[in-house]
This record gives structure tokens, C-alpha cells and sequence, in this order.
């Protein structure tokens, strides 16, 4: 018997995830009844402030910024088997820490302190309601008529979710609008910090804008924490034979494949700002949420909480330490 | 009927950050209470076929030819009725002496005396060609694909063949037959033989005196025969983003599986562990995960002894992350044993090879940390063979001082039970 893992993974084993070796303390049965609704990961994001953290229906929990309560919501909405019920309408937290994910350092409410203020866009209660119970059972994804690979939870081309009906973010006009929370001015750069950490993260919605079907988006990905040390950090893809060793490594799994090889260098030496080139990447460096390009070759100053986009999916956040 | 059961020995606790995970599964099969209640599928135990390979190339005259027809002898009586049997006669081509037509003979009181009888006129002459052995003997084997399949080589020489010929050979009859070595006199090398057992998942042993022969076929025998499932494997699963660092069975020998997966779905490898009898195995793995945050508890590996799909034992590798340092520094009694006596057979390997090659410094330090990590397993056996290479002057930190006159069989004797292990201590 199959069943769902705190990340949302299909498991055909029942005591620990078959795909991503999370605990799985409440079985949720991936054939039996209505149960899980809409209080799944997927679609139960209060707390995913920013781009998209928590948007897309592949496991929110584990791209790690957000989805907390989420997880924790899909959890009670399980155990307690009710009908379907978007979490935003008033679930109650179980005070249970979530499991299996990894997380940043910093509360959540930190993170949208950091600067991503503007709250998730909560799609209508009603909408959730009228298509959960008809998507379990469909064979092919309404909204790209992908077919339905083995009763998975998510389409395999677009990313609905079959259990909520929930929609991929960027499929028609249900289409959601970045959240542009620019980059604060260069003026309001932090001058002289202590360090810098930086975030690496796969971004949803930055992939989904240019998803041309070459890579998956990984799912299951934790946010890792690099500390940059030194005066300069390289970002790109390890090459041993052209003897480039970026120190954000963007080719360790899940690699970013659209990350080039010598891709942007990020200076920072200390008391001083930090800054950005690009090194002539293929892709380009994006800089911001309204994914302004960086000029090549021109180093542009980078504020605390600022954030990049590389490659396919990767986005990376800047934070004084 | 046998019953698996398996046990893990790790210590689960990782710092922040940290991503080897580290473990000992050890699976043990033992025949069952009578009235346990008996699996369908394996009721039935298959049959035998045991394929006995004798070297007759021109270097085996005297003593040795004599001796390895007593022992093809003696093994040929240790059959009981109605296993599958055959005797090659290995030169630098291979000739099936017995039986006289197709395939293999039924073992039974009348074809044993026959095939004894056809074991007297084997003389030695022409050159050693194991490949063509082995190629011979999977021929036979493949008559029966039913049985669990066996082979015993014995030789007293060096392979003729070039080490790609070899190779090729042995990539075919990899999965079809199981083949222990044995090496008689002291030109034979320990290394090639050891190549053909690990591909071919058995064992190499030195037969000090060709008297001694008789004795060893039939204990390997007994053994072939004692064993009731074939076709065994060990199914490793790791998490999305894992990598599977190494497999290495560690106990009764050293050896390393990790190139030997054979991929059975996209997060799940199978590593062919041969036929099972009343067995005791032990594997160390090593898998690289993705962090998690501290106090998130994972799975980092599931174990299974599969046959087929049908799983006879299981194991669970867990991942926890704590910020507490005792529990993450901690290191695991057992991991730390077999850590050990892995390290042990390579040492031995590596030091006596730097002695070969003249580089006394090297082997005396390599041959010193084998002294070292036998006299911290409590191996005296282990030492006692050191003992007759290295003079061990101080068995703690492992200062050794190499002896000149060392008996070339009590090298390779050195050499070929390096990997044997001795079990950890409770």
C-alpha cells in the first residue's frame, strides 16, 4: 500500500519514505478516502512569504524556507481524516515539530522580516474545495493532458496536483505574478558586516519562467548555507578538467545544469560592499526578483537580502552575518 | 530450511552538517526450528552442480599431479547422490575427463567409482590457460541453469593468458557459477587467483603441502553443498540525493562490492551475494546524504536480502542530526572493528607488494600498522603468520622490523588469508 510522506512523496514503504527518507509517523493511505485534501503541503503555505517557496505542488517542506506549518497542517489534516479543508481556513496547528526537512537558521518570521514582506497569494477557498474531490481520481493532468504516471500525486510535466487540484503556478491564468520585493538600493548597502552567508536554494517560479523542459526541478532539495570567506567566491560548476573550482558549487546534486561553468564572481572583501559580476555566463545573472539581468563584466553591489538567479532553478540569497 | 535475521551496529548521531553515514549490517542464516513455518517458494531445496577444475599443465608433474588426484579423489566422494557433477582437466585448452557424454553426471555410487577411475590417467603436461577452464565450466553449468552452481579450481601456476582474456571470461561466467581457488607450491600468484574468486564470489587459499589437498577440497565441498538458496542478492536503498560511498562485506573476508551494483530500481541497487548456506555475513556501508536540520531524524539506507523480489532479511540505516558532540563523535564498536580489519587486509596487501618492489621503508610501515590493527583485533592467528615475515618489535605502535630470510609460502600464506577477518568482539 502506498503512502504520502510528511514531504508529500508517493511511499510505497510505510514506516520511513521510500524516496526521501523522512519518518512517516502518520500513515496517510495514497488510495483511501478524501482525507488529505487540501491540507497538504502543496496547497497549505501560509507562511511561504517570498518567490514561490512554497508554491509549487512538489514538496514545498523540502525546498526549505517555508512550508513549515504547512507540513505540520498536513499532518493533523491527515490523522484527523476530515474532509478536504484549506489550511488557511483555520486548521489548528498541532504544536508537533514538522519532520524530515531542513530549514534555515532563521525563524520564519525572520525570513519575512529579511524582506519579503508581501504575504503568499492564497488562491480562494472555494476553489480548492471544487476541485479536490474529483482529482484523485483523473488518469491525465487537466490542465496539460500530460498522462498520469502511476497514481502519482503530481503531474510529472506541470506539476497539478492531483490530490488538491491545485494548479502548477505559471499554467494559464491562474498564472501568479512574481512578487517584486526589489533589491533595496545600493545606497542602503550594508557596508561594513561582519561576513557574509550566503543561501542557495531552488526557486519554483524563477523556473517555471524559463522551464523549457531540459531539467527537472529537484525536489527535496534542502537550502544549503555557505559562509563566504576570503575576499572573492566563485559561482559555478566544478570542472576538473578546465581546473575550475567554484566555492558555490552549483554541479553538486541536484546539479543546476544551466549554471556555467565560471559563472558570476562575488567580491567581498571585509568592511567593504559586496558585489556581483558576471562572468559572461551563457544563462546570465539575474539580479532581484524582478529579474533584472547583470551587465557582463560589470560588478553590481548587492545589499543584505539580496537575491540572485542562475541557471535553471537556483536562486541565491545574500545575508550579512 | 534457513532463516534470515539481520542486525545494525551504527551510531546514528551526526553533527550539523554532517553527511557520512556509517554502518554494520550483519545477517546470519540458520537452519529453522522443525515446525517453523516454511516459505512456499523456497521449499523445495534445487539441486547441486559442482564442477571440480584440476591444473595438469607440465609444471604439476611429480608429487603435485599425484596429490591432486587424490584430491579430486577425495572430492568426488565428498558428493552426495545426486549432485551434478563434473572433472575438467586443465591445460592451455580444457578437457572434460568425466562424465564421458553431455553435460553433467548424477552423483551416485556407480558414476562416483567411474569418474575416480577416469581421474587416474591425468598426467601433467602443456601450459595453464585459466580462462579456457572457466569457459569450459560455464558451459557445463548452463545445461543445468536449475542449480546452485559451484566450481573448485586448483592450479600451481601463473595464468598464460593476457589479463584482458581473462577478464572477458570472467564478465561471462560472473552470475552463473560461484568458484573457489586453491593454489598449490609457491608459483602461483596470489593476486590473480584472488581477481578470479572476488569476480566469481569465493575464496583463496594456499595449500601449503599437496598432502594437504584432500583435506581442503572436501571441507570446500561440504560447504558448496551446504548451501540451500542460490542466487542471493543484497538490495541497498538510499534517499533521493544519496550517494552509496561503499559496500564492502567485511566478515568472513574482506570484500569490496561497491563496482559490482547492479542497478534494480532508481534509488535501489542490488550487490550479488552468490548461494547462502548456515552463514554468517557482515557488510560495512558508507552513504553520503543530504544534511538535515538538527534533530531531524531520516532514513539513510534500507537493506534487504532479496532473492529475486523476495525479501529474506532487512536492515534499516538511520541518520540523526544532534548538536550534542558526545553523540556525534561517538564512534560505533563494531564500525570501528571491521573499519579496522578492512585496513588490516590492505595493509598486508600493499606492504607485502612494497616489499616485492624493494621498498623496505614502505612495507615496513605498512606490514608495522597490519601488526598494530591485528594486536587491537586480538588476532593472534593473524599475528602469528606476521610474525614470520616481520620481526614485530613493539606489536602497540606497530614497529616492525623485516626479516631476510623469509619462506616465500609463508608470504603468500600471508597474502592470501589477508582478507579473512576475524568477528567483532561483543
Amino acid at each position: 500500500m502506498s503512502v504520502y510522506c510528511p514531504l508529500g512523496h508517493l511511499s510505497e514503504t510505510d514506516d520511513w519514505c521510500d524516496q526521501c527518507g523522512a519518518q512517516i509517523m502518520v500513515a496517510v493511505a495514497a488510495d483511501g478516502g478524501n482525507g488529505i485534501g487540501a491540507a497538504s503541503p502543496g496547497a497549505a503555505s501560509p507562511g511561504s512569504g517570498g518567490t514561490g517557496s512554497g508554491t509549487g505542488g512538489t514538496c514545498s517542506g523540502g525546498i526549505g524556507t517555508a512550508g513549515t506549518d504547512g507540513g505540520a497542517a498536513d499532518l493533523s489534516g491527515a490523522a484527523a481524516g476530515t474532509a478536504p479543508m484549506p489550511a488557511d481556513a483555520g486548521v489548528p496547528l498541532p504544536s508537533r515539530t514538522p519532520i524530515g526537512w531542513v530549514t534555515g537558521p532563521w525563524a520564519l518570521s525572520k525570513l519575512s522580516a529579511a524582506g519579503h514582506g508581501a504575504p503568499a497569494s492564497t488562491p480562494p477557498a472555494g476553489r480548492h474545495q471544487a476541485a479536490a474531490a474529483p482529482g484523485r481520481q483523473e488518469a491525465s493532468c487537466p490542465v496539460c493532458q500530460t498522462a498520469r504516471e502511476q497514481m502519482q500525486r503530481f503531474c510529472e510535466e506541470c506539476g497539478y496536483d492531483y490530490v488538491t487540484g491545485k494548479a502548477p503556478p505559471g499554467s494559464g491564468h491562474s498564472r501568479r505574478q512574481l512578487i517584486t520585493e526589489p533589491t533595496p538600493p545600493p545606497d542602503q548597502a550594508v557596508e561594513a558586516s561582519a561576513g557574509w552567508l550566503v543561501e542557495i536554494a531552488p526557486d519554483r517560479t524563477y523556473f517555471d519562467l524559463g522551464d523549457d523542459g531540459s531539467a527537472p526541478f529537484p525536489t527535496d532539495t534542502p537550502t544549503r548555507l555557505i559562509v563566504l570567506q576570503g575576499n572573492r567566491t566563485l559561482i559555478g560548476r566544478r570542472s576538473r578538467s578546465r581546473g575550475i573550482f567554484p566555492q558555490i558549487d552549483l554541479s553538486l546534486p541536484p546539479e543546476d545544469i544551466g549554471v556555467s561553468r565560471s559563472h558570476a564572481l562575488l567580491e567581498h572583501p571585509p568592511g567593504g560592499p559586496l558585489t556581483v559580476t558576471d562572468l559572461g555566463s551563457a544563462n546570465g545573472t539575474w539580479l532581484g526578483d524582478d529579474l533584472r539581468r547583470a551587465e557582463r563584466g560589470i560588478a553590481v553591489r548587492l545589499a543584505d537580502g539580496a537575491r540572485l538567479y542562475v541557471g535553471s532553478w537556483t536562486r541565491i540569497t545574500l545575508r550579512a552575518r | 530450511m534457513l532463516v534470515f535475521t539481520s542486525e545494525v551496529n551504527q551510531n546514528k548521531y551526526l553533527p550539523e552538517g554532517g553527511t557520512d553515514v556509517h554502518a554494520v549490517v550483519t545477517v546470519t542464516a540458520t537452519t529453522a526450528e522443525p515446525g517453523a513455518p516454511v516459505p512456499s517458494a523456497r521449499a523445495a531445496a534445487p539441486t547441486a552442480a559442482e564442477v571440480i577444475m584440476i591444473d595438469c599443465s607440465g609444471s604439476m608433474g611429480g608429487d603435485k599431479i599425484v596429490e591432486a588426484r587424490r584430491a579430486a579423489r577425495a572430492a568426488i566422494d565428498t558428493l552426495r547422490d545426486g549432485v551434478l557433477f563434473a572433472v575438467v582437466q586443465g591445460e592451455h585448452f580444457a578437457k572434460k575427463i568425466f562424465p564421458g557424454h553431455d553435460g553433467l553426471a548424477v552423483a551416485s555410487a556407480t558414476t562416483r567409482e567411474a569418474a575416480k577411475a577416469a581421474v587416474g590417467p591425468m598426467r601433467a603436461g602443456g601450459g595453464t590457460a585459466i580462462g579456457e577452464w572457466l569457459l569450459l565450466t560455464r558451459e557445463l553449468m548452463l545445461t543445468r541453469p536449475d542449480a546452485i552452481h559451484h566450481a573448485i579450481l586448483l592450479t600451481d601456476g601463473q595464468n598464460g593468458q593476457t589479463e584482458q582474456e581473462l577478464d572477458r571470461v570472467l564478465a561471462q561466467c560472473e552470475g552463473v557459477f560461484q568458484c573457489d581457488c586453491r593454489g598449490v607450491g609457491s608459483d602461483w600468484q596470489v593476486s590473480q587467483l584472488r581477481r578470479i574468486a572476488d569476480r566469481l564470489l569465493g575464496g583463496v587459499a594456499l595449500v601449503r603441502q599437496p598432502k594437504e589437498m584432500a583435506d581442503d577440497f572436501r571441507a570446500v565441498i561440504e560447504a558448496a553443498l551446504g548451501r540451500g538458496i542460490d542466487k542471493v542478492a543484497l538490495r541497498v536503498w538510499a534517499p533521493r540525493g544519496a550517494d552509496l560511498v561503499f559496500l564492502r562485506q567485511v566478515f568472513p573476508d574482506v570484500v569490496d562490492l561497491t563496482g559490482a551494483a547492479v542497478e534494480a530500481g532508481p534509488l535501489t541497487s542490488d550487490f550479488p551475494t552468490g548461494a547462502w548456506g548456515q552463514d554468517k555475513r557482515v557488510y560495512h556501508l558508507c552513504v553520503k546524504i543530504v544534511p538535515g536540520a538538527v534533530g531531524v531524524e531520516k532514513l539513510a539506507a534500507r537493506v534487504r536480502l532479496v532473492v529475486g523480489d523476495e525479501p529474506l532479511a532487512e536492515a534499516k540505516v538511520l541518520a540523526g542530526w544532534t548538536d550534542d558532540v558526545e553523540l556525534s563523535t561517538r564512534i560505533d564498536g563494531t564500525v570501528a572493528h571491521y573499519t579496522g580489519q578492512a585496513e588490516l587486509a590492505s595493509a598486508i596487501q600493499e606492504g607485502l607488494e612494497a616489499r616485492n618492489n624493494g621498498d623496505g621503508q614502505t612495507a615496513a610501515t605498512l606490514l608495522g600498522k597490519a601488526a598494530r590493527l591485528a594486536t587491537e583485533a586480538r588476532d593472534a592467528e593473524r599475528l602469528a603468520l606476521l610474525e614470520r615475515v616481520v620481526e614485530i618489535e613493539d606489536p602497540v605502535t606497530g614497529r616492525v622490523r623485516l626479516r631476510s630470510d623469509v619462506d616465500k609460502l609463508d608470504e603468500m600464506d600471508l597474502d592470501a588469508r589477508s582478507t579473512k577477518t576475524v568477528p567483532a568482539p561483543r
